[in-house]
């Protein structure tokens, strides 16, 4: 399949009229927007992959995340951050090859409403969540982060993270997570904790990614050894555990 | 990142602090934008004895933070030079680049002291870990554009839409997008597609359309406060106009004066103040021309 993107010019004519089309997203295809405009909208880039669908499988879509992850990102791996990070290719994506699939994973069919169209169809937020709520960007960015060819499976962190939607959230939507560095010694210091018996849930993970958050204020996280970060989140973890025991 | 006043459990050097006094943390960024990305020189400047002697001992470095929130871009340099250069590639970065400056210290310091602490923190020592920030300079943003380099190519800045919504019967602005987008009732958009790519009737199009559109927008800027004005710097409009005002006529968007400007005049200025052409078009029988063109 040749990969498309949408101009601007017609990427904001159906943005800025939602109020009117959002409906126009349950039906089952997406002819209805080259009715809509008279040509196609979907310009070809210099790019082409070979045809893959994403899993739907699931009755609870989710579930599907970890496995997407894998097909888009072992696809699109190429794409630049500049690319990764633009609306008109991911919104090109959603509304022609992957039309289906995000009327699935965002349940568009029983909560058809402007905003969700919006946030998953196209960019409904800033520059960097916007990144990890449109359904495809999201898969292409969990990837991004996560994705770590030193290990043995390079897509264990990607499944730990893609065990919750909340740990996405904490983990992947903060500003530390533009380096991939404190992205995954983060993950990892989580995972060994695991390993050790402690019970992680996303109340921890919250309460952790603030701490990272915190000791970004204080410390230039970016200059700091690996071991140095690990170290402060598996001994975060078990002050938190702790506390939690004694609570 | 984004350098914000805020409060360090020891004494920081920074220009929103007095924790230091007859102190300063001084850095020169300039960038070059090429077609390949961003070159970017760095010259620090430290007044103060005992910050310099420890960068001479590398004890504590220079540390430049480079951020782009919307590709998710991020880099530390470290460098014990007062002299560096960078260089980013476009394939990393689009839009707002952040460039943090720090002092941190690269290893564990014992005991810090400093004879320029301000007078509250005399007589204290201080521990400081490796990766603790010493002195923070002034961000400085630098906008790459891939696509929008110049406002005089208004189409890029501009998208001119359909409005689905019947009842609006007038233009509508909408800018929280990356671009202006205006809004034109279904007759009125297809009359202007129509015309759009006539040279002749550009200035006529920027006279009626974008003039209007530019001057609502310029007004709805200068209503917004400093923080509201920064959220807008993601937007790559924001980013061409703020810069052409700058380039053109010296003028800041972002200053409290800019709200006394008159923005009709400004926005007319922006686009080279189309109204004269426009009218000499219409009035030499531009009618004719377009029957003709027609045929």
């Amino acid at each position: 399949m040749i990969l498309t993107y949408m101009g601007y010019d017609d990427l904001f004519a159906i943005k800025s009229n939602l109020e009117s089309l959002y409906k126009k997203f349950e039906l089952p295809d997406a002819k209805w927007i080259s009715e809509y405009f008279g040509y196609s909208p979907f310009v070809q880039t210099k790019y082409s992959v070979d045809d893959f669908s994403l899993d739907t499988s699931q009755e609870k879509p989710f579930l599907t995340e970890f496995e997407n992850v894998r097909r888009i990102y072992n696809r699109l791996k190429f794409l630049s951050s500049s690319q990764a990070s633009d609306e008109r290719f991911w919104s090109a994506l959603c509304l022609n090859h992957f039309w289906e699939y995000t009327q699935y994973r965002w349940d568009i069919l029983s909560n058809c409403t402007k905003n969700n169209v919006e946030q998953h169809f196209f960019f409904g937020f800033g520059a960097r969540r916007s990144l990890t709520r449109n359904a495809i960007s999201r898969l292409w960015w969990i990837g991004r982060l996560t994705y770590d060819s030193s290990r043995k499976d390079p897509y264990e962190l990607t499944r730990f993270v893609c065990e919750n939607a909340d740990y996405i959230m904490h983990i992947l939507e903060r500003n530390t997570s533009n380096n991939l560095t404190i992205t995954k010694t983060f993950i990892s210091a989580l995972f060994t904790a695991r390993q050790e018996g402690l019970m992680i849930n996303t109340n921890t993970v919250g309460d952790l990614s603030k701490y990272l958050n915190l000791l970004g204020g204080t410390y230039i996280l970016d200059c700091l050894p690996e071991k140095w970060i690990h170290d402060k989140i598996l001994g975060k973890i078990k002050e938190l555990k702790l506390i939690s025991t004694k609570g | 990142m984004e350098i914000k006043s805020r409060f360090y459990p020891y004494p920081v050097l920074s220009h929103f602090s007095d924790d230091y006094v007859n102190s300063n943390f001084d850095v020169e960024v300039s960038a070059t934008i090429d077609n390949y990305g961003v070159k970017i020189d760095f010259s620090a400047n430290v007044n103060n004895l005992e910050l310099s002697n420890l960068l001479s001992y590398e004890q504590i470095a220079f540390v430049y933070h480079l951020e782009c929130s919307q590709t998710g871009y991020r880099e530390a340099i470290s460098t014990f030079l007062n002299e560096t250069l960078h260089f980013v590639s476009d394939k990393k970065i689009n839009g707002k680049l952040q460039i943090c400056p720090f002092i941190i210290a690269k290893e564990e310091i014992k005991g810090y002291v400093n004879s320029c602490f301000n007078e509250d923190y005399k007589g204290f020592r201080f521990d400081l870990e490796q990766g603790c920030i010493m002195a923070v300079g002034k961000q400085v943003d630098i906008n790459v554009e891939n696509e929008i380099n110049d406002f005089s190519n208004t189409p890029s800045v501009f998208s001119i839409v359909k409005n689905d919504n019947e009842s609006d019967t007038a233009m509508v602005v909408d800018f929280h997008y990356k671009k202006i987008v205006i809004k034109l009732p279904e007759k009125d958009f297809y009359n202007f597609k129509s015309l759009r790519g006539r040279a002749i009737v550009q200035s006529v199009l920027n006279a009626l359309v974008i003039t209007p559109a530019l001057a609502y927008v310029l007004e709805e800027v200068s209503k917004r406060n400093a923080q509201e004005k920064y959220e807008y710097s993601s937007y790559s409009w924001y980013r061409a106009i703020k810069k052409a005002l700058s380039n053109k006529f010296g003028c800041d968007i972002e200053q409290d004066g800019f709200t006394e400007k008159n923005m009709l005049e400004l926005s007319q200025k922006l686009i080279n103040s189309p109204l004269t052409e426009a009218l000499d078009t219409l009035s030499s029988g531009y009618l004719g021309d377009y029957e003709e063109d027609d045929e």
